[in-house]
Parts: structure tokens; C-alpha cells; sequence
């Protein structure tokens, strides 16, 4: 079995994508890349406010990492579309994490019009992530759509209650066609090893590296859980039991007489 | 003349072009607009472009920067 995570014809080591959200100090962004080996990071694009700039956050990204712009802001597969293409003629590359949210309390995102965005900017030749609700047909629509991934939440975006939606990857995972990447609400790295010991192919975590009080440990230990999950899943897993089996043996005890 | 910036109207100086006014809005504000990203009526224009593009009476700018984001 291959163990490296391709999207779009393109090769990773890493199975861990991360953000640039949240962080207290951008300037923490390089090292967390190193410490957790991260080669995928997501960024938004929007309108300058002259009165209240942010700075431009490629300069805090190293050149050997991949970009990967999200469609964040949009509610519509137009407007996601409109981002995604004005990312790529920005010189952001071809990859894209397709993001249409309506719903401003969970963040859930619209799946139909993300199906919609997945085809038209698959036939644009971009390498397409969609992030959906774990939702069998919608994934089978994904990928029919050209999606070179899917992006299924594992709860709300940021609130790091890991994989509330479990028995809705696994379907996802049993069929999939292309890699599964769990995106949103994992808040520690057990919920990371978690999503690869289930055979997920790859995790995006933002906020709970960001916000973590030392971002680039924190990093290193997504890191560490992501490679131990995928090695468990590779090793396949031994089964559950509902009584105990010894693992020691049950015969010649010391200190006992003589068995009858 | 009068254009809309990022979604608001704002008076700008007759016959400017692109780079001039990038230029301006970057002295008024004190930021620097070096990586900014420009749309004119939803066409990006590349940076080499600033200089040969001028603004008409009624544009809609958009002046965009890739951010921090999940």
C-alpha cells in the first residue's frame, strides 16, 4: 500500500495540513511548518480595510510549502468560484479548499453548492478540496465532480470536539475514491490519531495548533499522532473484545497444589 | 470622479492611473500594498499592468490581500 497522501498528482509526506489562522504571532507560522512537517497550509483572501490592515500573510510562509487558498466568505458556488480563480491568477497555485457557508452559528458548510463549485473548478484543471458535511452521496457527488480530495467536518469548525460525525466518515472512508481529509473539530492530537487509525488519509488542523500556548510543540505532537495513527491503521488493528483474554498463560501457576 | 473601493464610493482624481493611485493609497494609509491583489470590474489586473491601466469614472476596484485563515 502506498503510504503517501497524493492530491491531484502531486505527492506529500505528510499527512497533516494546517492553517494560518489564530496564531498570536505570525512569526510562529515558520517554525510549526518544521516541527510538524506540515506541507499544506490554508489562507483567506479578502479585502483590504485601509483603516485596519492585516498583513499579508504569504511573507510568513516559506516558499517550500504548498498553498492552499480557501474560498472562505463565500455562500454561493459563484462566489466561491470568483475566489478561487482570482487566488490562482494571484499566483497561489492551483490548489483550492472550497469553503460555502451560510450558516454563521455552526458554520455548516452547503454541500449542493459546493458540488456545484467542485465541477466547475475541476474542469478548470484546479486541484479542488472540497469541505463538506459527511454525507455519503454528497462525497460520491464530489467525486464524481473531480474533487481530488474530500473534506468531511468532524465538528463545527473551531470548536475542538473532535469527531462527533465518526459514523459518518467511516462511510465515507469505506467508499471512498479519492483521499478523505478530516477538516474541522479536531482539538487534540488523540482526535487526530483517531481519524487515521479509521483509515482517513489526511487531517487539516488549524485552530488547535494556533491557539494552543506553545503552537510549534503543539505541532510537533499533531505530527507524532498523525504518523502513530496511520502506522495503527497499516498494522490493522486488533479486534475489540467484550471479556478479557489473557496474555499471560493460564496454566502452571506457582504456589498452587496439585490441579485435579 | 467618482469610483467604488472595496465596496465604497470614493472620489479620486481624473486620468489616474492604476499605479498612482496604488501609490496614494498606500501613502494615505501607511501599508504597505506591494503583495495587494487588484480587481477592476472583476478582472484581476497583474502588477506589471498598474502602470498602462487607468481608472474611469464609476469602477469598481476591489483591493485584495491573502490573510490568515483555516
Amino acid at each position: 500500500m502506498n503510504n503517501k497522501l497524493i492530491l491531484g498528482g502531486h505527492v506529500f509526506q505528510s499527512r497533516l495540513l494546517t492553517g494560518t489562522g489564530k496564531f498570536s504571532d505570525k512569526n510562529l507560522i515558520e517554525p510549526m511548518l518544521d516541527s510538524s512537517n506540515s506541507q499544506i497550509i490554508t489562507m483567506a483572501l479578502r479585502r483590504i480595510d485601509f483603516k485596519n490592515p492585516k498583513e499579508n500573510i504569504l511573507n510568513y510562509i516559506p516558499k517550500n510549502v504548498r498553498l492552499l487558498p480557501n474560498t472562505s466568505g463565500a455562500r454561493t458556488a459563484e462566489e466561491a468560484i470568483k475566489i478561487a480563480r482570482i487566488a490562482r491568477e494571484a499566483g497561489c497555485g492551483d490548489f483550492i479548499k472550497i469553503e460555502i457557508i451560510n450558516d454563521m452559528k455552526y458554520l455548516m458548510p452547503d454541500n449542493q453548492e459546493t458540488i456545484k463549485a467542485t465541477k466547475v473548478l475541476a474542469d478548470e484543471g484546479f486541484v479542488v478540496l472540497p469541505y463538506m458535511m459527511p454525507d455519503l452521496i454528497a462525497a460520491k457527488k464530489l467525486e464524481d465532480a473531480g474533487a481530488a480530495a474530500v473534506m468531511p467536518l468532524g465538528a463545527p469548525i473551531g470548536s475542538n470536539r473532535g469527531l462527533e460525525t465518526r459514523a459518518l466518515i467511516e462511510m465515507l472512508n469505506d467508499n471512498k475514491r479519492v483521499p478523505i481529509i478530516v477538516d474541522a473539530g479536531i482539538g487534540k492530537p488523540s482526535h487526530a490519531a483517531e481519524a487515521m487509525e479509521m483509515g482517513c488519509d489526511a487531517v487539516l488542523v488549524n485552530t488547535a495548533i494556533a491557539t494552543a500556548y506553545d503552537p510549534v510543540k503543539m505541532g510537533r505532537a499533531f505530527s507524532l499522532a498523525v504518523e502513530a495513527g496511520r502506522e495503527a491503521h497499516l498494522a490493522k488493528m486488533a479486534e475489540e473484545k467484550k471479556y478479557a483474554s489473557a496474555s499471560s498463560p493460564l496454566t502452571g501457576f506457582l504456589f498452587r497444589g496439585e490441579e485435579k | 470622479m467618482e469610483i467604488i473601493l472595496n465596496g465604497e464610493k470614493t472620489a479620486i482624481p481624473t486620468k489616474e492611473n492604476l499605479l498612482q493611485y496604488i501609490k496614494e493609497l498606500s501613502q494615505q494609509w501607511e501599508i504597505s500594498l506591494d503583495g495587494a491583489v487588484v480587481l477592476i470590474n472583476d478582472q484581476i489586473i497583474k502588477k506589471d499592468n498598474w502602470k498602462n491601466t487607468l481608472i474611469s469614472d464609476g469602477d469598481l476596484l476591489e483591493v485584495l490581500s491573502f490573510v490568515s485563515g483555516g
